[in-house]
């Protein structure tokens, strides 16, 4: 009778070993918004073999990629064809330029979250950062007048917004827009978004130059992160676990140069156009790559302190500094999702 | 008469011989100052054993092993390896590995103990160059997420293309690819990769240095090196 049973539970457990679904994970990587797209596909491979879902997910890859070269070339500053490109460099005052939808409403959302934030987070930033060599070969310090005078002619409180015409205008000729605090959340949010059509795709990440998106596994599993170290590059300060939503980190490391031992970088406050002095790297966990992008900007400006203060205007969004000396502190919520940690 | 060695030059003299001394060790991977090291391990005496002999190896030295190993405070412990022979020219030749379980700095008054007590073992006689090792115990994180990578496989795209693979944990090499806007020099050495030369105008790649996981990225040169994975880890937020 046991002998039977014992056949009995074998044979079950073929059957459910058989139905057992497996994952694959492809990995490829793209070009755009001035850093690499990452994108991590899990497909299911039940009855079917590797080579034709390989081709399948190579071929969302490609439509992904194609989302992320046409947001490249409408939003992002770089691009000489971009709405945002023109609005910095030939736009006269108070001349109105017409612009997508999706262009005004993001520059909306940008104007929203600066306000949530104190002003930390500004897309109005760009308008010192002709002043820093960071494009060129040469590197310097900006001149301390020109920044002062500039940070007269930032704010957002500059931009006009005809909202019905969906047009946008600047009310001085210094005004430029830097849409890199929000365009690469506001991008992978709209790729988790295609990838979630197709059935296929069983989970998904899609990484923004850190900026990352996450579709959650079929399998129940979370998707395990990695959080750069930031001053020792190939080290981990620790890893988080994240079933779904966004995270986004803003660092010192990623675009600077020192000169005279002094560390000039990226993000820049912008009431004063100096770099921000208070952070190494600022990690954060939100719903939405949009928000964590834009979230961890102004959290990296505003410190610690003042930045839990922040923290507490976005519902579901959880934060890692780790402040100019090195120390890290986290907000109440990031401790559950921290799964190892190195301090 | 130079009583100083630069860790640049250290290193460089060290890779002379064509082998990579700190790829057997895998470990060194940071330092606090020029003659800093952070060694993760679990054996470092095995360890800072071999990095002698390849040493040795590397400069045709003999070396004497003498291996004391005193607890100084009960956490220091030091090992002490004298190469007989000319390793830098014009200057008398000594050297002392010191290790420690703490990080080292030795221009703090705090190693002053320890310093004395190598001195009397030199009787009387300072060593010229010290390379003090600081030994961090690995742990999960480390094992998991930062030591040991999945492959040693590097991968250099240009363009969208890939031009070259390579193993990260072979001999000194110089590689140079072509990018988007012009060439671009990488150098592999002990494990890690870095870009030397770059004909992009940022130079952000240049800063970035030696990695020995994840991702250098050249973005106007469009240059994107792929270096081997975080063990157990599905991706990285930079």
């Amino acid at each position: 009778m046991n002998r039977k049973l014992a056949i009995v539970f074998f044979l079950s457990f073929l059957l459910f070993c058989d139905s057992s679904k497996r994952f694959e994970t492809f990995k490829y990587t793209h070009f755009a918004l001035g850093t690499v797209i990452d994108i991590t596909l899990l497909v299911e491979s039940k009855n079917a073999d590797r080579v034709s879902c390989e081709d399948t997910a190579k071929a969302i890859a490609r439509k992904v990629f194609g989302l992320f070269d046409k947001i490249d070339s409408t939003f992002y500053e770089g691009n000489r064809k971009s709405k945002i490109y023109q609005f910095n460099t030939n736009l006269p005052e108070n001349r109105f330029l017409s612009v997508s939808y999706n262009l005004l409403s993001l520059i909306k959302r940008g104007i929203e979250i600066s306000r949530k934030t104190d002003s930390l987070f500004d897309i109005t930033v760009g308008t010192y950062l002709p002043l820093y060599p960071f494009d060129k070969e040469r590197k310097y310090s900006p001149n301390i007048d020109s920044l002062r005078f500039l940070s007269g002619f930032t704010g957002f409180q500059n931009i006009l917004l005809d909202t019905e015409n969906y047009r946008i205008a600047r009310k001085n000729g210094y005004l430029r827009l830097s849409m890199g605090g929000i365009a690469k959340g506001y991008a992978v949010d709209k790729a988790i978004n295609l990838v979630s059509k197709y059935s296929i795709i069983k989970g998904a990440i899609v990484n923004a130059g850190g900026d990352m998106g996450l579709l959650p596994r079929a399998d129940g599993k979370p998707w395990r992160i990695g959080i750069r170290h930031p001053r020792k590059p190939g080290e981990l300060l620790g890893v988080v676990e994240i079933k779904k939503g966004a995270i986004a980190t803003s660092g010192d490391y990623e675009k600077f140069y020192i000169l005279n031992g002094t560390r000039y970088h990226h993000i820049l406050n912008p009431k004063t156009g100096l770099p921000a002095y208070k952070c190494q790297s600022v990690t954060v966990i939100a719903p939405n790559a949009e928000t964590a992008d834009a979230l961890a900007t102004g959290l990296f400006v505003a410190g610690i302190r003042k930045g839990k203060k922040i923290l507490e205007r976005f519902p579901g969004c959880h934060a890692l500094w780790v402040d100019s000396l090195g120390t890290v502190y986290t907000s109440k919520g990031f401790n559950k999702f921290l799964s190892e940690k190195s301090w | 008469m130079k009583n100083y060695i630069s860790r640049r030059e250290f290193l460089k003299r060290i890779s002379i011989g064509g082998s990579a001394v700190f790829v057997p060790l895998t470990f060194v991977r940071d330092r606090l100052d020029d003659t800093t090291f952070i060694l993760y391990s679990n054996d470092a005496e095995r360890d800072i054993r071999e990095l002698t002999k390849a040493i040795c190896r590397d400069f045709g030295l003999k070396a004497k092993f003498s291996g004391h190993k005193i607890d100084l405070d009960g956490s220091h412990r030091s090992y002490r390896a004298i190469f007989f022979q000319e390793i830098f020219s014009g200057v008398k030749p000594d050297l002392t590995i010191v290790q420690s379980d703490e990080v080292i700095d030795p221009s703090k008054s705090g190693m002053k103990n320890v310093r004395r007590f190598l001195h009397s073992l030199r009787k009387g006689k300072p060593s010229r160059h010290k390379i003090w090792i600081s030994v961090k115990r690995r742990n999960i994180l480390n094992i998991l997420a930062g030591l040991e990578p999945n492959t040693n496989k590097v991968e250099i795209f240009a363009n969208g293309k890939k031009v070259e693979e390579f193993d990260i944990l072979k001999n000194y090499r110089e590689i140079v690819v072509n990018g988007y806007a012009g060439k671009t020099v990488l150098e592999n050495r002990n494990g890690k990769v870095r870009i030397v030369e770059s004909a992009c105008k940022h130079r952000n790649c240049i800063y970035e240095g030696f990695r020995t996981h994840g991702k250098i990225i050249c973005a106007p040169n469009k240059v994107y090196v792929k270096l081997p994975d975080y063990n157990n880890i599905d991706a990285v937020t930079l």
